[in-house]
């Protein structure tokens, strides 16, 4: 049970590689889908809101040092994404996250989360439009992110381990 | 104790939460300091070196040989073309002078960008080249179009780049017709020329390209052209869309310009790049 707690942190460098090397080729409009938000909220509705908190932390904290980003960026964000998605956890759907409904809800909300912070946190202007921090860098990355999700879904096993 | 403990069962997550988010809101307080700057470029240069092993193996296009030597000759040309087109304007500006000096020499270094971390208010690129072959920060990187970015750091064999779509990019640049100045930066979804007084001549289509006086980008590099000047009713300002000229989602092989430093220049500036090496 131990080590399946440490598989996100294993899982992320392949999932990384991905998000850096791959998804740029399906960029619209410098917008991409978030790989590691998908991981970080299938985790926190596998092992719950306090296991997401620590995991979104951790792996954001990597993402920062192996991205060039801001430091601390991604930690702030993928911590608050995985306190949000973290309400989407039951205890009777931790065998089959991915095809619950609660799935792709979490992932949107925290989609969300992730993208308005992330913009707060590193281009926090006084004079920002509401409509452009809540449209264009909210909702579309996390319509993307999720649609993204969505087809994660749909491919996945239809075997169930419950 | 009980109660301590009741407390913490009920809002153990909170306490976490704002544990961790005070954690990273110091980390993004610290994030310039010298030693977790080093810290990057190490984790940085390891992550790179793990991209480039599986970037190899993405499809590539035939005829690299070829294609690297026509994009290099390419890059060159607009440089030349972008420096004759300078000093056409400035002959007509200067034209009693009887000679200017050119002082500017480009040396390119080739690199094919490995990894892209796109986000809409920070895009970066990770290139195949670092400080083995010269690369250090603040140096100008550029595609046949026009100026891609800067360096922001290098590791032995890497160099993360900070690309005009950053927005901690800001860069010195020029009507290259009107010959007005302003800071280009980021919004997180534009690029833009803010606080341009209203009495500056710029016109739609004006080209716009990056200015001598900058402190790090001292070449005459393309940027982009004037897409919509915004013009309020209210203040003394305007502020100026600009379309670049290069697709920065798109760019997959580039130039570093590795221009010797200007060292009177940059011993008068505050220079930001400068000071990340005290």
């Amino acid at each position: 049970m131990k080590f399946e707690k440490i598989l996100p942190i294993v899982y992320f460098i392949p999932v990384l590689l991905v998000q850096v090397l791959i998804v740029p080729y399906f960029e619209l409009n410098g917008i991409v889908p978030d790989l590691i938000l998908i991981l970080v909220v299938y985790y926190t509705l596998k092992y719950g809101q306090l296991y997401g908190i620590v995991l979104g932390f951790i792996l954001g904290g990597i993402l920062d040092f192996s991205t060039g980003s801001i430091l601390g960026s991604s930690m702030f964000t993928k911590t608050l994404s995985a306190f949000i998605a973290g309400y989407f956890y039951h205890e009777n759907l931790v065998t089959s996250v991915i095809k619950s409904p609660q799935f792709l809800g979490a992932v949107f909300l925290a989609s969300i989360v992730n993208a308005i912070s992330f913009s707060l946190i590193t281009n926090f202007d006084i004079s920002l439009n509401i409509f452009s921090l809540l449209f264009e860098q909210g909702l579309l990355p996390a319509i993307y992110t999720t649609i993204l999700a969505g087809i994660i879904v749909v491919l996945s096993p239809k075997r169930s381990y419950s | 104790m009980r109660i301590v403990k009741n407390i913490w069962d009920q809002f153990k997550e909170y306490f976490v939460l704002v544990f961790l988010l005070l954690i990273s809101v110091l980390f993004i307080s610290r994030s310039d300091h010298p030693s977790v700057k080093n810290l990057k470029t190490t984790t940085f240069g390891t992550f790179a070196f793990v991209t480039s092993f599986f970037s190899d193996v993405l499809p590539s296009t035939g005829l690299k040989s070829e294609n690297t030597k026509l994009r290099e000759q390419n890059a060159k040309l607009m440089l030349e073309v972008n420096k004759l087109r300078e000093y056409g304007i400035e002959n007509v500006e200067l034209k009693n002078l009887l000679s200017m000096k050119d002082t500017v020499s480009y040396k390119l270094i080739s690199a094919r960008v490995i990894s892209k971390s796109f986000s809409s208010d920070q895009t970066t690129f990770t290139l195949d080249r670092g400080k083995e072959e010269g690369i250090k920060a603040g140096m100008a990187v550029v595609t046949g179009e026009g100026l891609v970015g800067i360096v922001e750091r290098s590791s032995k064999d890497f160099s993360l780049i900070r690309t005009l779509k950053h927005l901690n990019f800001r860069v010195v640049v020029k009507d290259q017709r009107s010959r007005f100045q302003g800071i280009l930066h980021w919004t997180g979804s534009q690029l833009i020329i803010s606080n341009l007084p209203k009495t500056s001549e710029i016109k739609l289509g004006d080209r716009i390209i990056t200015s001598e006086i900058s402190s790090f980008i001292g070449q005459p590099f393309p940027i982009g052209i004037v897409k919509k000047i915004i013009n309020p009713d209210e203040g003394y300002f305007n502020n100026v869309l600009i379309k670049p000229f290069v697709e920065i989602e798109k760019v997959d092989n580039v130039f570093i310009v590795a221009v010797i430093p200007q060292k009177i220049k940059n011993s008068v500036e505050l220079n930001y790049y400068n000071s990340e090496h005290r």
